[in-house]
């Protein structure tokens, strides 16, 4: 990897940024990990890589802007995917949002990235860690800019599909939905009372199953996202 | 333009179009008499495109077709068909324009000897929109308007070509 410089280190991979065949490109390292056994950790690895290849075209079918895939490196463990510029995490964007206190605009927000991921389950796609951190936002209109943006003047971007998988399952779509409400509460002081917006949109998008999933939902919070095993 | 700097290689692209012989350099070319990929314009919406097929053709340990030269016009095909995906992404005997795709190692400096038997006229590559039939392209790779109006066409296109391994399609 020539002319890539490191930007980001996560648990799964290493993330660096530079020009791949001409264009701005973030490659997407994934690393072996010692403690697992070799086979076991190469298997994994093809199939994070594989999983995350699918999702990323899926959502696109599905009207689901993702970032592009230049080229996949299966020697390298390597994926080169298009920098996605002038874009902003929602992790940061809540910040701002928090931060002028401008709940309105937090709450819209809020309802648009329900949109979204009822868009993802809706194609049966489980993203597997939706965080705020796992989601930018680029602007519609404005490319270059997120100044003063309305939220319904953003493009939501999920990213980092490593874990996903696809499901029809109101299990799978209930846990989804579990891990990002626990993600944004311990993130955000003003996510808690927000997250209801987030549900409507999420019920606005996907209107054939989400009444399912929520009920799920309701079932998991209660007991964790790992389901009990005993005597059902 | 340089692909991965692991392949140490160049790739360079040329148009030409008012082709007065296309039926007997197709001939030539599935004789294997010239080193190059020979591409339908109507079927590029850019070179970027061909640059992603190319560079997946050097990175990949095994070719799935004969030569390099083959596998670029198998990897810009959606299908897994090798027939197929030569027959479309490849040149007709009627074709009055094509694409003429030629890879060079960093270190040498080849000149195809054997684009003066093609008898047409060099465009600049930027006449290639000209060319481009983009309901056809999107009908190929099986674009919707769903995923046109929110994704740039040809990062749908790029990734398709990137990702067909992992593809079920």
């Amino acid at each position: 990897m020539k002319n890539f410089e490191l930007i980001k280190q996560g648990a799964e991979a290493k993330l660096y940024q530079g020009t791949y065949l001409g264009k701005p490109a973030i490659a997407k390292q994934r690393f072996a990990k010692k403690y697992r056994h070799p086979s076991l950790d190469s298997s994994l690895t093809k199939e994070r890589i594989t999983a995350e290849n699918r999702a990323l075209i899926r959502c696109k079918i599905a009207g689901i802007r993702t970032p592009a895939v230049y080229a996949v490196n299966l020697a390298e463990n390597t994926i080169y995917m298009e920098h996605v510029l002038h874009s902003k995490t929602a992790k940061d964007l809540i910040e701002d949002y928090s931060r002028s206190n401008d709940h309105s605009r937090l709450q819209e927000f809020f309802y648009h990235i329900g949109k979204t991921v009822g868009k993802l389950h809706e194609n049966n796609i489980i993203h597997g860690d939706l965080t705020s951190s796992n989601i930018l936002v680029v602007s519609k209109h404005n490319p270059q800019t997120l100044e003063n943006c309305n939220p319904s003047d953003l493009i939501i971007v999920p990213i980092d599909f490593g874990l996903s998988r696809i499901q029809s399952s109101a299990e799978d779509k209930g846990v989804d939905l579990y891990v990002l409400e626990r993600a944004l509460i311990s993130t955000h002081s003003l996510a808690e009372e927000s997250f209801e917006h987030f549900l409507s949109g999420y019920q606005a998008q996907y209107t054939n199953g989400s009444k399912e999933v929520l009920h799920k939902y309701d079932e998991i919070k209660l007991r964790g996202r790992k389901r009990v095993l005993i005597g059902i | 333009m340089d692909l991965d700097p692991e392949t140490n290689t160049k790739l360079s692209i040329k148009l030409f179009t008012q082709v007065k012989n296309a039926k007997e350099i197709k001939e030539q070319l599935i004789q294997g008499e010239f080193k190059c990929s020979m591409i339908k314009p109507s079927l590029i919406l850019d070179p970027f495109q061909i640059a992603v097929a190319a560079n997946k053709a050097l990175l990949n340990e095994k070719l799935t077709t004969k030569t390099v030269y083959t596998e670029i016009l198998f990897n810009l095909s959606p299908t897994k068909n090798i027939s197929k995906s030569l027959q479309t992404f490849g040149i007709d005997e009627k074709d009055d324009a094509l694409l003429v795709v030629t890879l060079c190692k960093d270190t040498e400096n080849e000149e195809a000897d054997f684009l003066k038997q093609i008898d047409a006229v060099e465009a600049p590559i930027e006449k290639l929109s000209d060319y481009t039939d983009i309901n056809l392209i999107k009908k190929i790779y099986k674009i919707n308007d769903k995923e046109s109006s929110v994704t740039p066409i040809l990062d749908s296109i790029v990734s398709r070509i990137a990702t067909k391994d992992f593809l079920s399609l």
